[in-house]
């Protein structure tokens, strides 16, 4: 038994087939998070932890909902995919189009947009001529919707061209993190009408609640959590229907799937488009508790970062997925910030170096990550009961 | 005895004789396929007939794994075209010619390495592939029994929540036969079954085979000469792409062209 | 007649030189602060023919009221300064080389204004002062300096004399471009300031040589006499700025597709061989740009004091050092990860960071790099189409990059070992080859071209810790879309890329979407040929 659960590869759901002891130790952790997250906003409203802190797991919980994307295209698939950046941000995109309306004004023009853009858009008689595709995202509802749709339907494109004429691997790739660097440009530019490298900023009300007031911040940090363990039951459902071994198949022998009678490409797909959705969302979350959005997140750097996330947690594992992308964005949080021990003075200039080293770290020490190192630790503990 | 040479399939051709299916589970066109000058594979006309056991035998290089590539999709030839139970499939994808009822085990056994013995199994089951009937796949007691007793005719029965990584060659090799028979094609294409097995194992599968040749139509490709004269079945000689001769394995041993063939040079 | 002319300047210059000779400069600097206006005014006319170069400077010292008679002397009022009662002083230097002048003791001599007559010149003065300068650059003995005089004479005011020097400069100026620069000129000033017949001629004189200068005064010309000709000289430069454009855009397109090549070269190399991708091949590229700007420290190379040398040392360094670093990431962790490119991009992606901060750690963020000598400056074919030095360079050196691997591997032991481990990695290793060593050898080379393209890179622009960043995404889709291990494609899909790039970005769109549009462009091209430009066929092109 001990030596299954050493060997355990990724790709079996946490504590599917540990022992007895390993998966109750397993469900004891996760009830304790869970019991944390929830009692979070409940400690702030008590004054125990700050606002801002909440703030700051809301947001690191939203870039777990990409995480989850992430592991099943990367973890479970197979497929490498570094344009998950741009997903992510063509949602934020749409929530920040969305809160710009609701912001300051200029002539009818939102003020990120009028900085950038101060004329032509509004030179013509009514001053409020606003581009279609900022008239779309002024309905709160069709916000929402557009803002998971969006990055669902870009990625469709994406993957149907991809994996039809079966670029793989490696190039598929390069091929994404072109794709984003191209769109990255394309966000950047002034007359694009999406206010250029500024991105969108200085938000207000979010269906008319001050975003600024703290009960507000605590609420969209619920709304997070709510769609994190919905999004989280949702891919845990995925991976346990006969749907997530077929993904697992795809990762191991394409060839054999197609010739047992499947259409790999339309899984790859299915699963590209459900992932690029899941970013969608995350930027939609993140965006109004960043209180910014820019054409920055589209970078490459955002892009691998969001894999190494996925790689730290343990990929094939969706909780460490979760994990990876909460304990790199804490590391990030506590590096990027001025201490010192003793005589020893730590600069955010050192982040890059950690974080550097983690990615060689993990790839050549830990392939399975810190969800295989927590089995490893648990099953010890289960053989000592 | 008299030699083995090619049958003439001439007034046969689907395009020309439409009883031709009547006969004929699968035949080959014409075929060529042409890589970068090099022509792997020229062949005439092949005929396999219903419910039978093909063996195609070849040196090194003969184009019999060309031959499988063509027949299942996988390599598109230059020239002819692949008939098979009443309708022409030289266009048609991997998927759809499999789902038209053509199965293949490749050369190296593909298994899905990290699934189970069981769940590769299942991956197999006949009926829609579809993301949407993956999506409400429910498991049941038919599908159990059936998994289980292909499983436990190759010995796997005990195996079947092992991952498929931990299995030894010959287990792969099972698997993968066994998956192959589970999903119900109307023929088979087993590419070398023996190859890396130990003489018991070798055994079994013959013993499989001449099974599923009381249901299956079969195309055996394979180099071990013990093991075809076990299948005791007719055999196609490829020699350079091309269809040298056709007929019992003594029957084509004789010939020398195929003598030629193998020993000369 | 054009040896009459010859012969006539000839003796105009002597004539000129004979003058300087019957009055020296210095004593016609005197009479500057002649009281008589026409005394003066020939004065200026005379230094104007004297050639002596040395008058420009002075003239514009003389201009700003800066020269002042003392001793029977001309001299230069180098600085004032005011004293404790507000009396001003002068600090006196010479003419000629700007040095303060020395008393008796060895000081600088600094005497009250009312010791010295100032001279100052009348507007008129300053006028023909003026004059003068422009007429003196147009004999200026550099060729590079009177080219410059002779061209910018066609945009200023018609002063006296300067037509007639022209002319004689069009006949009889050693240098082809000055004589064709003067024709120019002197063409220009006919059409904007002579009579309806000269801006006739002039306008044909300017539509012949396809004076792209010409075009604003042409297009604001109103006459409807002179219509036919003026359009027709317009659509002549018109065809001439296209040929410019076309040529520039050229150059500028093959000069972006060496650099691309030389990066994409080492990554093909590595990618086809070894199934690994390196991000970090971006920062071998910086390092070889660090290594030379090293090496310029080291020699002290600056624009001051130049020691071109440095360039010479910094080529083999910088391949070495890179391909030291590039050894160093094979051994530590590319080495693991063979047949996993996936796993390795990531990690060789945190090599990269790792290095990037080093560098920023220890450089600082932004060094000047300055070219050698021999490296700066360019031909100039035609006015406005130049071939800088550098760009020739970069292409040279691409070149021979290429060829030099192509040898490489053709016809060398290694290049037959690498071939071999490219083709089938498992035979290759079955037949003897030490697979490993092969490999590491592989990577230097690749890194250490990539060390080139960042020593060639120095002399186009700065060295910054992300350069390579800016590469990294560019050469990769040079190796996908000129087909993985395969050199002939990379070359073509390398200049190819930058090429097109600079054709979009130069005729219809700017240079960002000049990029989005590359971009798309090869990623639709993979779609319909996934193995690049020349695919492996047959059992090959699976995998």
């Amino acid at each position: 038994m001990t030596e299954r659960t050493m060997n355990e590869p990724a790709g079996i759901h946490l504590g599917s087939i540990c022992g007895t002891s390993a998966s109750q130790i397993n469900k004891a952790f996760a009830g304790a998070l869970l019991a944390f997250a929830i009692l979070l906003p409940m400690l702030a409203h008590a004054g125990v932890v700050s606002v801002e802190t909440v703030n700051m797991a809301g947001r690191y919980m939203a870039l777990g909902i990409v995480a989850l994307g992430l592991d099943l295209i990367w973890g479970y698939t197979g497929i490498l995919s570094l344009c998950q950046a741009l997903f992510f941000a063509l949602g934020g995109y749409a929530m920040g189009i969305h809160l710009a309306h609701q912001g300051t004004l200029h002539n009818g023009i939102p003020e990120s947009l009028y900085v950038v853009y101060p004329y032509k858009v509004g030179e013509s008689k009514g001053m409020e001529v606003l581009p279609w595709f900022w008239l779309i995202f002024k309905p709160f509802n069709l916000t929402i919707l557009l803002g998971i749709l969006i990055p669902g339907l870009v990625a469709g494109l994406i993957g149907f061209a991809g994996f039809i004429s079966r670029v793989k691997g490696v190039y598929f790739s390069i091929l994404t993190q072109a794709l984003t660097v191209a769109a990255m440009m394309f966000f950047s530019k002034n007359e694009m009408k999406l206010c250029g490298t500024n991105g969108i900023t200085n938000f207000t009300t979010l269906a008319g609640h001050e975003l600024s007031d703290p009960n507000v911040k605590i609420g969209l940090y619920v709304v997070t959590l709510i769609c994190l363990i919905g999004t989280y039951l949702i891919c845990l459902l995925l991976t346990k229907s006969r749907f997530g071994r077929v993904l697992l198949a795809v990762r191991d022998s394409e060839t054999a799937l197609r010739f047992a009678g499947y259409k790999p490409y339309a899984f790859k797909a299915a699963i590209f488009i459900f992932a690029g959705m899941l970013a969608g969302l995350a930027g939609m979350l993140y965006t109004p508790q960043a209180n910014i959005i820019t054409p920055s997140y589209m970078e490459a750097r955002w892009s691998i970062l969001m894999v190494v996330w996925v790689a730290v947690g343990g990929r094939g594992t969706l909780f460490g997925a979760v994990a990876g992308a909460m304990v790199i964005n804490l590391l990030y949080n506590a590096m990027t910030s001025q201490w010192s021990i003793g005589s020893f003075d730590w600069k955010p200039d050192y982040w890059p170096l950690v974080l550097g080293m983690l990615f060689i770290l993990v790839v050549l020490a830990l392939p399975d990550g810190l969800a295989g190192l927590w089995r490893k630790m648990v099953g010890r503990i289960a053989e000592v009961d | 005895m008299v030699a083995a040479t090619i049958p003439d399939y001439k007034n046969e051709r689907p395009d020309q004789n439409q009883l031709w299916d009547k006969k004929y589970l699968l035949f080959l066109s014409e075929i060529t396929a042409v890589f970068d000058g090099f022509k792997a594979l020229d062949l005439e006309h092949i005929g396999v007939m219903h419910n039978e056991l093909r063996v195609v035998i070849g040196p090194n290089g003969a184009g019999k794994s060309t031959m499988c590539d063509v027949i299942t999709g996988k390599t598109r030839p230059t020239t002819g075209s692949v008939w098979f139970g009443g309708e022409e499939i030289t266009k048609k994808s991997e998927d759809e010619i499999v789902r038209i009822g053509i199965g293949r085990k490749f050369q190296t056994p593909t298994v899905y390495d990290s699934l189970t013995v069981y769940e590769n199994m299942e991956l197999s089951l006949p009926g829609s592939k579809g993301i949407f009937a993956m999506l409400t796949a429910r498991r049941n007691k038919t599908e159990r029994d059936r998994v289980m007793h292909l499983l436990e005719r190759v010995r796997l029965a005990d195996d079947v929540d092992t991952e498929a990584r931990y299995l030894s060659h010959g287990q792969r090799q099972w698997l993968a036969i066994s998956s192959l028979i589970l999903s119900q094609p109307r023929l088979l294409l087993v590419d070398e079954p023996a190859a890396g097995l130990t003489d018991s194992e070798t055994e079994l599968t013959g013993e499989l085979l001449l099974e599923l040749k009381k249901e299956h139509t079969l195309i055996v490709i394979e180099h071990d000469m013990d093991f075809v004269r076990q299948l005791n079945s007719r055999v196609t000689v490829l020699c350079e792409g091309r269809s040298m001769a056709e007929g019992s394995l003594e029957e084509v041993k004789t010939n020398p062209e195929v003598i030629e063939a193998y020993l000369g040079r | 007649m054009n040896m009459l002319n010859k012969l006539l300047a000839c003796g105009l210059l002597a004539l000129t030189t004979l003058a300087a000779t019957a009055a020296p400069t210095e004593d016609l600097l005197k009479d500057l602060s002649a009281k008589d206006s026409a005394k003066r005014t020939e004065t200026l006319r005379m230094l104007a023919e004297s050639g002596d170069q040395r008058v420009v400077g002075i003239l514009g010292e003389y201009r700003l009221g800066s020269l002042c008679l003392w001793n029977n002397q001309v001299v230069l009022a180098l600085e004032t300064s005011t004293n404790e009662n507000l009396d001003k002083f002068i600090h006196l230097g010479d003419v000629f080389s700007r040095e303060p002048l020395l008393d008796d003791s060895g000081k600088p001599l600094v005497l009250p204004v009312a010791e010295l007559t100032l001279i100052d010149p009348s507007r008129k003065d300053r006028k023909a002062a003026l004059n003068a300068i422009m007429l003196l650059e147009l004999h200026a003995p550099d060729t590079e300096q009177r080219l410059e005089a002779v061209r910018k004479s066609g945009l200023g005011i018609k002063v006296e004399g300067l037509p007639e020097t022209l002319a004689l400069l069009e006949q009889s100026d050693r240098s082809r471009a000055v004589r064709k620069s003067a024709k120019e000129s002197l063409a220009l000033l006919n059409f904007r300031f002579g009579t309806p017949a000269e801006q006739l001629s002039a306008a044909g004189i300017l539509g012949d040589i396809r004076s792209v200068r010409a075009r604003s005064f042409l297009e604001d010309h109103e006459d409807p006499e002179a219509e036919t000709v003026i359009k027709r000289a317009l659509e002549r430069i018109d065809s001439r700025e296209r040929l410019i454009l076309a040529f520039n855009i050229f150059n500028s397109g093959i000069s972006s597709g060496s650099i691309l090549v030389l990066m994409a070269l080492g990554l093909a190399v590595t990618f086809g061989m070894m199934g690994v991708i390196n991000m970090a091949h971006g920062e071998m590229m910086m390092i070889g740009a660090y290594t030379t700007y090293c090496m310029q420290l080291l020699f002290g190379h600056t624009p001051e004091t130049p020691n071109s040398i440095y360039y010479v040392v910094a080529l083999p360094m910088s391949f070495l050092i890179s391909a030291l670093f590039g050894g160093l990431i094979e051994w530590t962790v590319v080495r693991r990860l063979y047949k996993r490119p996936l796993e390795s991009l990531l990690a060789t992606y945190g090599v990269g960071l790792v290095l990037i901060q080093t560098i920023r750690l220890i450089f600082g963020d932004n060094r000047p790099s300055n070219s050698p000598v021999w490296l700066q400056g360019g031909v100039e074919l035609v006015e406005g189409m130049g071939l800088s030095f550098n760009r020739i360079f970069i292409f040279v050196l691409c070149a021979a990059c290429v060829l030099g691997v192509m040898a490489l591997m053709r016809f060398t032991t290694l290049g037959l070992k690498m071939r071999a481990v490219i083709q089938n990695r498992d035979m290759a290793a079955a037949m003897g080859i030490n697979t490993r060593m092969t490999d590491s050898f592989t990577f230097m080379l690749g890194s250490g071209l990539a060390g080139v393209a960042g020593y060639a890179l120095t002399t186009i622009g700065g060295i910054t810790p992300n350069m390579g960043q800016n590469y990294i995404v560019d050469s990769f889709l040079v190796v996908v879309t000129g087909g993985v291990g395969n050199l002939a494609g990379v070359v073509c899909s390398g200049m190819g890329l930058g090429l097109l790039n600079k054709i979009l970005e130069g005729t219809l769109f700017g240079a960002v979407w000049a990029k989005i549009i590359v971009l798309i462009t090869v990623i639709t091209f993979i779609q319909f040929k996934p193995s690049g430009l020349f695919a492996p066929k047959g059992r090959l092109a699976d995998d």
